[in-house]
């Protein structure tokens, strides 16, 4: 048995408990090697990120919609489907944590289910980093994609601070994905638009509150402070109504018309986009006695789309 | 004063006015009484007397049509020309047929017996060059995978019978005789009760034709293109005109997978056409990155030992079968209607499992998607024994082939 031993001295790490790092989204401080925020659940690698590079602030893209909507199943389609594809948009996920939302998307969707719903605690939420290398632009770009619950969403707009996570993201983000069934507003249910109308003011207002002044500095470009946040509304199941394939603006106007009259007058940056990840859906009875919604096939169409569009419109 | 000579003018220069007054007005209304009289009497004569054409007007007559018959072969109703000479109706019939692309009907025992060798040696390579021929045997359908995991037992055994199948999917141009020929007009074709619903199956200018088509064509360059955007009424009524049918579940995954032997029913069938591999070269699916249907011709490499083109991607396929167990589903498509069973996957497929011989989808069958098309089969029953290749015949060529 040999006397020698290393033995590495990690006092000096001690120290470095006695500097809190604050939360990117809540600004509460946490310990330097937390994963998560205590306070919001936010992922802390943001703030490691934006630390790391203070030229550039990490871009946020945030889904929103009402529950049911397909937020879990539209974004792991689409960081699969940008992992798969070789193009214009080079694209990695950084971490195994991130894959988590496309391995249990694309495992269930493969088995034609749907992945479970979100649920509504802050910390089972979905975050995903990912790298993105464009053709144009020789630094690629950090993205962070969240999926938060439709219904803690909901909640948060109706009582704003209830779900501080929420609040930062919103505040934080550089995109967004508004999610709205098409499916169900085609067929005239007026729920959806009233969900839309309601996500969008909360946003509006988030975002005029979050608003840096104009002349403190970060070490931000003017550029990024000034340009309003692009938005893209995506109406999902849009397999059940081709018309929204065929046209959409005349579909939004005419079944959607709060939900384009706010995006007119509020949101400067925004586009329309028609999206659908399954084929068509059929109930299925199973051995307990429930019935769940199962997809037939998956057939994603104008998946990419709205992303493409947002990176193309990051503030960068 | 006036003398009287000077008087007696006056009187007769206004006796003369209106004299020629008198006259001019009985000679204007003589002439216009003359041109209506006249054309009254010109048009008496020609009702009457019958219209005398001029030389420039007798192109212009309709040569009097022949008299035609229609003759009922399968479901179709096909119009022959009525002729004491039985020669020249059938050659002009074939000649119609076969310009159509409606060979299949010629090879129904009732059209087969007009044919002349010749025309039997011409319609047997063309139906050999045109269909494969599926020797009939036992399949394993597998329950659909929106049922959830499943055990062998849940499985079933059916014996399919030999048949037709068509080497490829029908094309763009293949379904626009149809529409030339007045098919979505053809009430022999439909079934009975949609044929009403036939007026909204128009495309994109409201004309007859699939949803995507434009003033009752194809975009240029479609011509080998699988035909989408046609429902599965459409998909039958064109098998009825082309005088084939749509595939039975049992029958495709015969064609697409093979027979089940007996020591092979557990797991004899093969995942795809070519072996259990996926391969992105031998399918049209999301993984090969083409985004669109690509001619029918495409994927040799895909094909199985009966030479079949593209059973599995570019386009599903409908199939004349319900989607099973439809007992069990509760649609959400907003019809009361059953789904119908497609097979194959399609260009934007986005898993390769969901694109095997086993796998089954469902359709509402008034959809008009854009990734489904047809494939046609003709049932060895309705080809007449002188036309069909025998089996000894298929197996020793086979050989040759292999040799």
């Amino acid at each position: 048995m040999s006397g020698q031993a290393i033995q590495p001295m990690d006092s000096y790490r001690l120290g470095q408990y006695q500097f809190p790092v604050p939360c990117y989204l809540c600004g509460k401080d946490n310990l330097f090697d937390a994963e998560s925020c205590r306070n919001c659940a936010g992922p802390m690698n943001l703030q490691r990120y934006a630390e790391e590079d203070n030229k550039h602030r990490p871009q946020l893209i945030v889904t929103l919609g009402a529950n049911e909507v397909g937020k879990t199943v539209y974004l792991g389609t689409l960081l699969d489907i940008l992992s798969r594809q070789r193009g214009e948009l080079d694209f990695m996920t950084c971490g195994a944590s991130s894959l988590s939302m496309s391995q249990t998307t694309v495992s269930a969707l493969a088995r034609c289910e749907f992945p479970p719903i979100t649920p509504k605690e802050p910390e089972s939420w979905n975050w995903a980093h990912c790298r993105l290398q464009r053709r144009t632009r020789k630094k690629p770009l950090d993205v962070f994609f969240v999926d938060m619950a439709g219904s803690a969403l909901l909640e948060q707009a109706d009582h704003p601070g209830r779900y501080p996570s929420i609040g930062g993201a919103i505040g934080k983000a550089t995109g967004t994905i508004l999610m709205i069934d098409a499916d169900r507003a085609g067929k005239g249910d007026k729920d959806e638009e009233f969900f839309g109308r309601k996500i969008l003011s909360y946003l509006a207002d988030s975002i005029q509150h979050h608003a840096p002044p104009k002349n403190r500095k970060r070490g931000l470009r003017p550029r990024q402070e000034d340009q309003p946040m692009p938005i893209s509304i995506v109406l999902a199941k849009a397999d059940q109504n081709e018309a929204c394939f065929d046209n959409l603006s005349e579909f939004v106007r005419g079944h959607l018309p709060g939900v384009w009259n706010i995006c007119q007058e509020r949101f400067p940056l925004h586009r329309f986009f028609a999206c659908s990840v399954v084929a068509g859906t059929v109930m299925r009875n199973t051995a307990a006695g429930e019935r769940h919604i199962v997809p037939l096939r998956v057939e994603p169409r104008g998946v990419i789309e709205p992303f493409r569009w947002l990176a193309g419109n990051f503030a960068d | 004063m006036k003398t009287t000579w000077e008087q007696k003018l006056e009187r007769l220069f206004g006796l003369a006015m209106v004299v020629m007054f008198i006259w001019g007005v009985s000679i204007g209304s003589v002439m216009v009484w003359g041109t209506a009289a006249a054309t009254l009497v010109l048009m008496l004569s020609r009702l009457l007397v019958g219209f005398v054409p001029t030389k420039q007007t007798e192109n212009l007559v309709t040569p009097p049509r022949p008299e035609t018959r229609k003759i009922q072969v399968g479901r179709t109703r096909v119009v022959v020309p009525k002729s004491d000479s039985g020669d020249d109706a059938s050659a002009k019939l074939i000649e119609q047929l076969i310009e159509a692309g409606r060979t299949a009907l010629l090879c129904r025992p009732e059209l087969a017996e007009r044919l002349s060798p010749e025309q039997q040696q011409y319609i047997r390579e063309i139906l050999n060059e045109d269909m494969a021929r599926v020797s009939g045997g036992r399949v394993r359908l597998d329950p659909p995978p929106t049922f959830g995991p499943f055990e062998l037992g849940d499985c079933q055994w059916v014996e399919a019978e030999s048949a037709y199948l068509d080497r490829f999917p029908v094309t763009n141009h293949q379904f626009k005789r149809f529409v030339d020929d007045g098919g979505y007009k053809d009430q022999s074709v439909w079934d009975a009760d949609v044929f009403s619903a036939t007026r909204t199956f128009v495309d994109q200018t409201g004309k007859p034709g699939p949803c995507f088509w434009k003033n009752s064509t194809y975009n240029q360059g479609g011509d080998d293109h699988p035909v989408v955007g046609v429902n599965w009424y459409e998909a039958q009524a064109y098998a009825r005109w082309v005088g084939k049918r749509l595939p039975q579940d049992a029958e495709w995954v015969l064609a697409a997978g093979g027979s089940l032997g007996p020591a092979e029913s557990i797991s004899g069938q093969p995942k795809y056409p070519w072996g259990n591999v996926f391969d992105e070269d031998h399918a049209n699916l999301w993984a090969t990155d083409r985004s669109k249907t690509v001619p029918v011709t495409d994927h040799p490499d895909g094909c199985g030992s009966e030479e079949i083109y593209q059973l599995i991607g570019n386009v599903w396929e409908w199939m004349v079968d319900d989607y099973a167990g439809h007992d069990d589903l509760e649609q959400n498509f907003g019809f009361s209607r059953t789904l119908k069973s497609i097979r194959g996957g399609a260009f934007d497929t986005y898993f390769e499992n969901h694109a095997t011989c086993q796998f089954q989808s469902g359709e509402n069958p008034f959809s008009r998607k854009h990734n489904i098309g047809i494939r046609c089969i003709l049932s060895i029953d309705d080809i007449a024994p002188e036309l069909a290749l025998p089996i000894e015949t298929e197996a020793s060529e086979m050989a040759v082939c292999a040799v």
